[in-house]
């Protein structure tokens, strides 16, 4: 991966939307707007995957959260036509202690992760064994052997959610026929 | 010249012939509605009435746009440009032609040859839903929203049939790969027959979802004139309104492409492998370039003319079925493709597993 060592001008310009439309998730007072910003933000990471190269991880994020997950949440937001949030802010001494204290543990948390990853030589080697799993039959390989166990865990609790969904979905008439009143 | 220099070269060739495409197919869709209600249809623009989409075009540019006092104005202006964007975006993935050479040197008629081309148009396809939501929801108008929510629904429930149809088709062909899948069923490829004769109904199944997820009749429901006014775009005027228009239009080239390359061979000639016209080619006394070049267009050729056959059977479903009633709409997806779609995955993976030695 040739991109992995210095990021070029449309990884940085992806980057940089990426963190505004993150932003704009939690700024913007319409719900609505929130959601769209939400989709655009993962649609754009998805296309940081695709732009190091990793095209099965950028397409999956783009079709299971921007194209399902995010049009679900702006659908379940359009329907139930929520007002736009007017906001009770806490006192200034209050604003500022939580901002420093927010900000603080963010920032060393963000510094963690950047000094342990991709800016030393050891995270540079790191990230040149992981573009040896771009593709798809690595990664499948890879769920059927080393992490099996989480994967049918995953499975599983999907299946119980799906479960519920339809326990809770039925009309109340129908619940009290299974349980036999 | 790189990889990447004939990428940028393909880009604005590809953009051109599908935005070309769009006045065709608005004339072949009114001259052909009109031949099969036995009317007249638009023949007073030009001769045969071939100028009537320069025409229509131009009184759409030149028609006030109108933006509801109550819309959201960002998402307003945003929607259209989003209705065209994914299909467009999505094509850069299917090979419409073989390889050309160029100094010695193999280009892919294909835009960008990703491993991954399959589930990249899937994704790209699936952010569709977002213009038709954001419209409905923009124009800030009930029947608009209804409108918007029934394509979001619809969409989403005909997406996951696709998905569970695409298991099958991967498991068929061994890869996600759009031109190794074309590869695959071509003369001594993998297969060696056209696809549709090992999935026939994965694609029935993916046909009927293309009209679904293309929103055209009989599964126009967002629109549903005579119940909706026009659905999401009632409020949508001028070129805005155009852009929807387009938006439908290259979606039903990427619907038929996708079927094309997926089922019937793609680019290929039926019963002539790649390299056998090559061989013929330069048979006939060109030298190794010219043959090549002559034998991309050949193939386009074929590609075009497959595509143009599904295109024309888009225009003759939509002037022959009615349309669905919302619940039909959602029986026929749930408990009719979805369980057929699981169905075929189970019947692939027994195949698969009896007949492995045979490689399908």
């Amino acid at each position: 991966m040739e991109s992995v060592g210095s990021p070029n001008v449309v990884q940085i310009v992806l980057g940089f939307l990426t963190l505004v439309t993150a932003l704009s998730v939690v700024l913007s007072k319409n719900p609505v707007v929130s959601a769209v910003n939400l989709m655009a933000t993962l649609f754009l990471t998805g296309a940081l995957y695709i732009g190091l190269g990793h095209f099965f991880m950028g397409a999956i994020q783009i079709l299971i959260y921007a194209g399902a997950i995010a049009v679900l949440f702006v659908f379940i937001v359009m329907l139930l036509d929520l007002k736009p949030l007017s906001l009770t802010l806490p006192g200034r001494a209050v604003s500022i202690a939580g901002g420093v204290f927010v900000s603080l543990f963010l920032g060393l948390g963000l510094s963690v992760a950047a000094f342990r990853s991709s800016f030393g030589n050891q995270g540079a080697a790191e990230v040149e064994s992981l573009a040896s799993i771009a593709s798809p039959s690595v990664i499948s390989l890879q769920f059927l052997s080393k992490y099996h166990l989480p994967f049918q865990v995953a499975g599983l609790l999907i299946f119980a959610t799906v479960m519920g969904v339809v326990v809770l979905g039925k009309p109340k008439k129908q619940l009290d026929q299974v349980e036999g009143k | 010249m790189t990889n990447f220099e004939w990428s940028l070269l393909l880009v604005p060739l590809v953009g051109i012939a599908l935005l070309t495409s769009v006045p065709i197919m608005v004339t072949i869709e009114r001259r052909g509605s009109a031949w099969m209600q036995r009317r007249v249809g638009p023949n007073r623009v030009g001769p045969l009435g071939l100028l009537q989409p320069i025409s229509d075009a131009i009184k759409l540019v030149f028609k006030e746009e109108n933006i509801p006092a109550q819309a959201h104005k960002v998402l307003f202006i945003l929607a259209p440009a989003l209705a065209v964007l994914p299909p467009m975006f999505a094509f850069s993935v299917i090979p419409f032609s073989g390889t050309v050479l160029i100094g010695g040197q193999e280009f892919p008629g294909q835009i960008a040859n990703v491993n991954v081309g399959l589930l990249l148009l899937l994704a790209i396809t699936s952010l569709h839903v977002f213009s038709v939501l954001a419209a409905g929801w923009a124009s800030n108008n009930k029947f608009s929203l209804m409108g918007a929510l029934r394509a979001s629904s619809q969409m989403i429930s005909y997406e996951i049939a696709i998905g569970i149809t695409i298991t099958s088709l991967v498991m068929a062909y061994g890869t996600l790969d759009l031109r190794e899948i074309v590869r695959a069923q071509e003369v001594g490829g993998k297969l060696g027959h056209w696809g549709v004769l090992y999935q026939p109904l994965a694609f029935l199944i993916l046909w009927v979802c293309s009209f679904a997820e293309t929103n055209r009749l009989p599964f126009d429901l967002p629109e549903g004139e005579s119940e909706l006014v026009a659905g999401y775009h009632t409020e949508y005027s001028g070129l805005k309104f155009g852009l929807f228009m387009m938006g439908e239009y290259v979606a039903m080239i990427l619907a038929s492409s996708f079927l094309v390359t997926l089922f019937f061979g793609g680019f290929n000639l039926p019963f002539i492998s790649q390299a056998e016209l090559r061989d013929l080619i330069v048979g006939w006394g060109f030298p190794l370039d010219q043959a090549s070049w002559i034998q991309g267009l050949i193939q386009l050729a074929a590609f075009a003319s497959k595509v143009a056959v599904f295109m024309w059977i888009f225009v003759w479903v939509r002037w022959t079925l009615p349309r669905f009633r919302y619940d039909q709409l959602m029986d026929l997806g749930w408990k009719v493709l979805l369980p057929l779609g699981i169905l075929n995955v189970i019947a692939t993976v027994l195949i698969t597993f009896f007949y492995s030695g045979r490689g399908l």
